[in-house]
């Protein structure tokens, strides 16, 4: 139904419900009656139901039926063999005795000849008609109860199939969508690595001379690193950097942070009494940085590094950055933090996490200067061909839990083969959340030997 | 007068309505002096490509003359016997392979939605517009048979309604209470409906005339009557002579009639001759042409139920069974179908030979 | 319930020239209460004038409303001699329909599928029909024909055979389609891809239905049958508990009037409720006339809502529907719909009060103006040409390609009719080239 329509109709008659509305108020109401527990209306109407069949007998008709009342008056042979009732037509002193002679065999036949079939009879004859009186009841009871009983199963089974099947569509529905997107996503990752393959290239120029070369291009790309770096709330910010001042905390000698920005981490290391210092490509964040009061300096990161004296660094951090250099330069990164730093200093490299298809396709693609996505193990690798020591591989930023695929909770009134597809789809939905949504960034912490 | 021959299908060990006609149409054309003989060749339903090869060999006879004496006619009534070549062919259609045409779809054909059975149907439809459309005279049993040749293979032809085997000697006597039924024992002939019946219709008893044709269907029927326990209520009297069939429809109570779609049913106009209801159903065809509800029979759904219904109306009320009786014999009589219709039949049957010249009958010839 | 799902938004394979096109229409036109008898008769004048359009079916007519019909059974012989275009099943329930069950497995086409649950096995014929093979056939020539007589597991109610002989498959309910896309269209698919399904509504023609009347007492209609899933024993004594009068029409099957009379006197609702025999959508657009309110409760996959829900509402109705199968797919502001349930008869009940109250032109609007539009004959006569239109050259292909499974089965059928006629072990000829194999040239039978 479409909404312009239905605003249409609204508008017609302003004063006037519409359908939805109306299906609302009531819904509304009969959930509250049964919170009070006034249920009389729900379930079928207690209406007396007369169902009449062919001999015209009712409900409730068989326990006063004639018939059975008859049977539990006179269930009992026995009364009707008593001496009482012998009588002759003869009269006078024969008819006396006659009397007396035929109530003597009556007793005689009644106490002995016939007195253990006279039991056995009434014993049966009693158990028939308490049977047939049970069975009257046990028939009216159906009878009344029948067709209510009957509906009511059928409602409640049904309103459990119904509700389990719409669940389950729902499920479906919402899994589909969630594949569909995650088809797109795969297929732009497979189109974009095509594409980067061809940007690599045995020697290319560092990136401050690219930059040089096309300053359209630096304008460009510094927006996106400024994005990138600074996703997020100044929070958010503020909680993915505290990670830092710890590891960096017993540093010896200054901490040289690469691409510093606008000095946010420079900042905070000032505040934790960190002696540091950040170099930048991009002019105007580091007057930035320096007019907050951060000592940064304009320059190319690896050329600056290759400046310094041997072992002069207590440490060394880039964020956001490894990611912008080529395999060579990366290389070349690890083996002159492994010359410039002091034994025992600590370096941190953060950069996104590809394992994140999130984070790949959110934050990753974005930046066209990125060279290629840095597996942590590939990361880590690289280093300990460097020889530096790995201490950590911190995963960090994960994604919040109302992004993630949700589970669905198990609810008792599903059956088990429902509980059972149940299941098995949220152990897929867990597995897809860890494939899509995992951590967004990670920290590789190193020690120089 | 004329050499015929006249073609006839024979499943064999089976006997039906179909024989009776081709014996009253030889019977009826030797007694106007015509020299008639017939041909048979056995037929077999199954497997489903022998329907090609029995109709190809049937293509494959030369019938146009024997030790010198030529043909003049031949005459053809059902699937795949005019396939024959003649220069002078009549057909007088019986049914068609019916389970490639009406029947086709329904529980009484084997043929489905295979590719290869698709071809098989395709191929004889085709071959039967051919061959069909050979004949100089092209004639139908009934309405229905001629209906369906119009539409299936845009044939016209001229119904021709078989005259009763036993003429004039069909009559009446009081009824007693059984039911008569007469047919080959079948699937398609439903005995099944009356034997279920039976056992709602307290008053009756059932004589059933007709050979088995179907050993299974036999069993199925013979399951049922001991599930009903109605062995001494049911009589099967197999083949029985003329006289006996006569007496037999003349102390009937009434007819049980009703097969699914037939297309004909000499019993149909028996039952109206000896002057007693037909009970039949709405889908048994043929027989519709001649039954009218509550006039000379019933027409039914066809259930147990419909048809004991119809009967214990019989048993209730002598003066209605009377007076459908009485119709249906008015009926019978007025149409001439009780001894003059072999005139027509014949005339048209041989009408191709008026444009041709009829040979004298020739000395036998020696060994023949 | 996405657009997309439109029939109009096919992606064409080529510019389609609007030609006119010879078109078989297999389609029921003799059940009064048959869906696909009365969209026939809604769409065929419009599209005749468009096409050329010959009927197919088990009547022996020379002509059906107004156009050329032949037995279904003498379709393949029309065609060989004018070939058709398109070959246009309506598929649905009933024995009246069954010839376009059986013929769907011949000739390939598109289908409208008005029904997607069958309530019988169908034609004997189809019982075995080794389907999964043909169109697996159909799309690898090399593979041999299936076994004979092979017994065959059935599928059923649902008709996957049905819908997967056709490449192409209309539903004109939503629900029945999403049930085909999300059970079947899996199963059927030989090549993903290769089967397109889509939506297309029925035609409705409210002409002839009078503007509601007085608003007392309050009308209502029904078609719903008696039994378990019509949810009478619902509705019925909810309309006992409506407190002002009120009335009743139920039209029902006359098979079914004494279990209908058998509730109507439970429910002691007799005065109120008039029984009228003989479901039609003629009947029922009569009775509609003189009613307010339909009920149309019904809960089964079986069976198909339209057009009787449809003509109620375009005619400004009321309706209150169930939102368990085909009620699914009714907007909820087009009509009430209910939860079968435990709490049924109390959301009934609370509806019913509710209608009393309002001004019911003001609520039946929306629906009105959705069936106007939506069920318009002549739009989707356009629809469904257009469909034509586009598909032709694709059908085309796919009826060559079926016309060459057909010669292998051909020459199948030979190479078994050769083995019977040549089996050594009867003859010391071969019987079909010494005997037959003439007459089988003469005939056509081989060549």
């Amino acid at each position: 139904m479409s909404e312009p329509v239905r605003e249409l109709a609204q508008r017609e008659a302003p004063q006037q419900q519409d359908i939805p509305t109306l299906m609302a108020q009531i819904r509304e109401r009969i959930k509250s009656d049964i919170e009070r527990n006034l249920d009389s209306r729900s379930g079928i109407s207690r209406a007396t139901a007369r169902f009449a069949d062919e001999r015209g007998i009712s409900f409730g008709d068989m326990q006063l039926s004639e018939e059975l009342k008859f049977l539990n008056r006179s269930f009992s042979y026995q009364d009707l063999i008593s001496r009482d009732r012998v009588t002759t037509h003869r009269t006078g002193l024969l008819g006396r005795l006659l009397v007396k002679v035929k109530g003597r065999l009556v007793e005689f036949v009644r106490r002995v000849a016939l007195k253990d079939y006279l039991q056995a009879e009434e014993g049966f004859n009693i158990n028939l008609v308490r049977f047939l009186n049970d069975m009257a009841r046990y028939v009216d009871a159906r009878d009344t109860n029948g067709l209510s009983a009957l509906a009511r199963v059928d409602d409640e089974k049904s309103l459990a199939i119904l509700t389990a099947g719409r669940q389950l569509r729902e499920l479906r529905e919402s899994f589909e969508e969630r594949l569909k997107t995650t088809d797109a996503l795969v297929r732009g990752l497979e189109g974009t690595i095509n594409n980067i393959k061809t940007y690599t290239d045995p020697s290319p120029p560092l990136a401050s001379e690219q930059f040089q070369t096309t300053p359209a291009l630096k304008a460009d790309t510094s927006y996106l690193l400024f994005e990138n770096r600074f996703r997020g709330s100044k929070d958010e910010i503020a909680r993915r950097l505290s990670i830092y001042p710890e590891i960096f905390k017993n540093a010896q000698a200054p901490v040289l942070e690469i691409g510093s920005g606008r000095g946010e981490l420079q900042q905070l290391f000032k505040q934790e009494g960190i002696t540091s210092y950040g170099v930048d490509l991009d002019v105007v964040m580091v007057n930035v940085a320096n007019s907050l009061g951060c000592t940064t300096q304009y320059g190319d990161a690896i050329a600056h590094l290759r400046g310094l004296a041997d072992r002069s660094l207590g440490g060394l951090v880039a964020i956001q950055l490894v990611e912008h250099l080529t395999h060579a330069h990366l290389k070349e990164l690890f083996e002159l933090a492994k010359k410039k730093l002091r034994s025992g200093a600590k370096v941190a490299f953060e950069t996104i996490n590809p394992q994140s298809v999130l984070a790949l396709s959110s934050n990753y693609f974005r930046d066209p200067t990125h060279i290629w996505p840095l597996h942590p193990d590939t990361l880590a690798y690289m280093a300990t061909l460097s020889g530096l020591k790995i201490i950590e591989t911190k995963m960090l930023s994960p994604v919040s839990p109302n992004q993630l695929l949700k589970e669905i909770p198990s609810d008792s009134s599903h059956t088990h083969a429902v509980a059972d597809a149940v299941s098995k789809i949220n152990v897929s939905f867990q597995q897809l959340n860890r494939l899509l949504y995992g951590y967004q960034d990670y920290c590789l912490i190193l020690e120089v030997p | 007068m004329a050499k015929i021959l006249v073609l006839g299908v024979k499943v064999p060990f089976t006997h039906g309505g179909q024989e009776v006609l081709v014996a009253s149409l030889i019977k009826k054309l030797r007694e106007r002096g015509h020299e008639v003989d017939q041909i048979e060749l056995p037929f077999n339903p199954l497997p489903k490509e022998s329907l090609l090869t029995q109709a190809a060999m049937w293509r494959a006879l030369d019938l146009s003359e024997f030790c010198g004496q030529p043909i003049d006619l031949v005459i053809a009534t059902k699937f795949p016997s005019y396939f024959a070549r003649h220069p002078r062919k009549s057909v007088w259609l019986v049914h068609q392979l019916r389970s490639i045409y009406d029947l086709y779809g329904g529980q009484y054909s084997d043929i489905g939605d295979d590719p290869r059975d698709e071809t098989l149907r395709r191929l004889i439809n085709d071959g039967d517009n051919k061959v069909l459309a050979e004949c100089k005279f092209i004639s139908a049993i009934s309405k229905n048979v001629a209906e369906r040749l119009a539409a299936f293979n845009g044939l016209s032809s001229t119904v021709l309604y078989p005259p009763l085997p036993l003429g004039d000697r069909y009559r009446t006597q009081a009824p007693e209470p059984y039911v008569l039924s007469v047919g080959r024992i079948c699937r398609i002939k439903r005995l099944d409906l009356m034997i279920n019946a039976l056992a709602l219709t307290p008053k009756l008893s059932l004589k059933v005339v007709g050979v088995v044709d179907d050993p299974q269907a036999m069993e199925y029927f013979n399951n049922i009557i001991k599930q009903h326990g109605l062995e001494s209520r049911i009589e099967l009297l197999g083949r029985v002579d003329d006289d006996e069939l006569v007496s037999l429809y003349s102390k009937a109570l009434g007819v049980f009639y009703a097969p699914y779609n037939e297309d004909y049913g000499y019993v149909t106009l028996e039952a109206l001759a000896s002057s007693k209801p037909v009970v039949t159903a709405k889908d048994s065809g043929g027989t519709l042409e001649f039954i009218r509800d509550g006039e000379n029979g019933f027409i039914v759904d066809p259930t147990p139920a419909a048809v004991a219904a119809a009967f214990n109306t019989l048993v209730a009320d002598s003066e209605l069974s009377q007076r459908l009786g009485s119709a249906g014999r008015r009926m019978i009589e007025s149409s001439g179908m009780l001894s003059a219709g072999w005139d027509s039949v014949i005339e048209g049957l041989l009408s191709p030979l008026s444009a041709h010249e009829v040979t004298q009958a020739a000395p036998q010839a020696v060994g023949a | 319930m996405a657009d997309g799902m439109e029939a109009h938004s096919m992606a064409a394979h080529s510019i389609a020239a609007h030609r006119s096109l010879r078109i078989a229409w297999f389609s029921d036109t003799t059940d009064a209460e048959g869906i696909s008898s009365y969209c026939s008769k809604l769409l065929l004048p419009i599209l005749a004038k468009e096409h050329q359009i010959e009927l197919f079916s088990e009547s022996f007519a020379t002509t059906l409303l107004g156009l050329p019909n032949h037995h279904y059974l003498k379709a393949y012989r029309c065609h060989r001699e004018q070939p058709f275009d398109i070959f246009f099943y309506q598929l649905e329930d009933g024995v009246a329909a069954r010839f376009v069950r059986t013929y769907l497995g011949i000739m390939p086409g598109i289908t409208w599928v008005h029904d997607l649950f069958l309530s019988d096995l169908g034609a004997e014929a189809t019982h075995n029909s080794p389907w999964e093979h043909s169109i697996e056939q159909f799309y690898n020539n090399s593979l041999p024909f299936a076994a004979r007589s092979i017994s065959r597991h059935k599928l059923w109610p649902r008709a996957y055979r049905e819908a997967a002989l056709s490449p192409i498959d209309l539903f004109s309910s939503r629900w029945a389609l999403n049930e085909f896309s999300s059970m079947i269209s899996s199963r059927i698919e030989a090549e993903p891809g290769a089967h397109r399904a889509e939506y297309l509504a029925i035609p409705i023609s409210c002409a002839g239905i009078a503007a509601p009347p007085q608003q007392t007492p309050l009308s209502f209609a029904t078609v719903c049958g008696p039994d378990l899933e019509g949810r009478a024993h619902k509705f019925l004594p909810a309309l006992k508990g409506l407190g002002s009068p009120w009335q009743l029409t139920w039209l029902i099957d006359p098979a079914e009037q004494s279990a209908a009379e058998i509730l109507v006197r439970e429910f002691s609702v007799v005065d109120q409720v008039t029984l009228v025999l003989g479901r039609s959508p003629e009947k029922w657009s009569e009775i509609l006339s003189s009613s307010h309110v339909a009920i149309h409760l019904s809960s089964t996959p079986f069976g198909h809502l339209g057009p009787y829900l449809q003509l109620a509402l375009g005619s400004g109705r009321l309706a209150i529907v169930s939102d368990t199968f085909h009620g699914e797919e009714t907007p909820n502001t087009s009509a009430f719909k209910i939860t079968p349930g435990i709490h049924e008869y109390a959301q009934i009940l609370g509806v019913f009060e509710a209608i009393q109250k309002t001004q019911l032109h003001t609520l039946t609007l929306p629906a009105q103006k959705m069936v106007a539009s939506e069920n318009d004959p002549a739009r989707i006569a356009l629809c469904l040409s257009k469909i034509f239109q586009e598909s032709a050259p694709q059908m085309a292909l796919i009826m060559q390609r079926w016309q060459e499974l057909y010669q292998s089965a051909h020459v199948a059928l030979l190479a078994e009719v050769r083995e019977l006629a040549s089996s050594s072990e009867r003859n010391e000829i071969d019987v079909y080239k010494e005997l037959l194999s003439q007459s089988f040239l003469e005939l056509g039978w081989s060549s």
